[in-house]
């Protein structure tokens, strides 16, 4: 993309805009979607992913070319959802993880039905129940999941993402998933697919 | 005769039940979820997966870890860029410095 030799910075605005269109666009849909995932909402999704890209832009100077422009794109993202969204939108209630932790050392969870019930009820989902159940989770937990599971990042990758270390990443992982394994059932259990082992 | 039978069913199954359960349950799931997110070193994945063939429980835990997985990246939409999005993105920078 850029010339052996020649850094970003050399780059005049056609070449800058040239690297942006080629480089940090492809990504619209992933950046849309992890947007679409931690506010819920397409206006504020639309803005969240146009000043991403704006920020990008502006300080593209500290990309460096040929690396991972989608995590670093989501990084931004995800930053300013913090900084400037979340800010200004009625503040979620913070997970306090070491609770949680405590709570699901207990073991999966309080539902014990067979295993096979169980992945026959999971299979048995449609992809608005998944939604829903997603949707119900903290944001914390709802991001983590979709930065793994959908967009497919690497441990080390969401680390930097979140600004979390490794070992966070691992555990905070592990609970948003027992927490989804506990929606999914319940959810399957109204629905009555399954049914509670007494 | 009910009582009796329910009696059975609830010693000898849940006698079953402890019996299989992997006695290193927790360990097994750490190294599952690292297998299923392609983090795991190859010498875990192939002590695992000769793991399973061996302990039930385990072998139920990798099916179900799997399957919500799969839900996932299966059947939960992706929503559709807005139409004008891209375009509104491309004027902004446009007209940035």
């Amino acid at each position: 993309m850029i010339a052996m030799g020649e850094s970003i910075q050399q780059l005049n605005k056609a070449g800058k805009d040239k690297l942006f269109e080629m480089e940090l666009l492809p990504h619209l849909s992933s950046l849309y979607n992890f947007a679409y995932s931690l506010t819920s909402n397409q206006d504020d999704s639309d803005d969240l992913v146009q000043e991403t890209f704006l920020k990008a832009y502006k300080f593209l100077n500290s990309y460096q070319s040929g690396t991972n422009a989608k995590a670093w794109l989501f990084r931004i993202l995800k930053n300013s959802f913090i900084n400037d969204y979340r800010k200004s939108s009625k503040e979620p209630p913070k997970v306090d993880y070491q609770e949680v932790e405590s709570y699901y050392n207990s073991d999966d969870v309080d539902i014990k039905m067979t295993t096979d019930l169980r992945v026959d009820a999971v299979n048995g989902m449609m992809g608005d129940e998944v939604a829903m159940a997603l949707n119900n989770l903290d944001v914390d937990y709802r991001t983590i999941i979709i930065l793994c599971d959908l967009e497919g990042f690497k441990y080390e990758e969401m680390a930097k993402i979140l600004d979390i270390p490794i070992g966070t990443v691992r555990s905070r992982l592990h609970r948003a998933r027992q927490l989804l394994k506990e929606q999914l059932l319940e959810y399957s259990q109204k629905m009555g697919f399954t049914k509670r082992k007494n | 005769m009910t009582h009796e039978i329910s009696r059975w069913i609830k010693k000898n199954l849940v006698t079953r039940y402890i019996k299989t359960e992997c006695p290193e349950r927790r360990k097994c799931l750490q190294a599952l979820e690292e297998i299923l997110d392609n983090e795991a070193p190859e010498d875990m994945e192939s002590e695992y997966k000769a793991h399973i063939d061996q302990c039930w429980s385990c072998f139920q835990d990798y099916k179900l870890e799997r399957a919500i997985r799969q839900l996932i990246k299966i059947k939960l939409e992706r929503k559709p860029v807005p139409d004008k999005l891209l375009e509104v993105i491309k004027t902004r920078i446009s007209e940035s410095e």
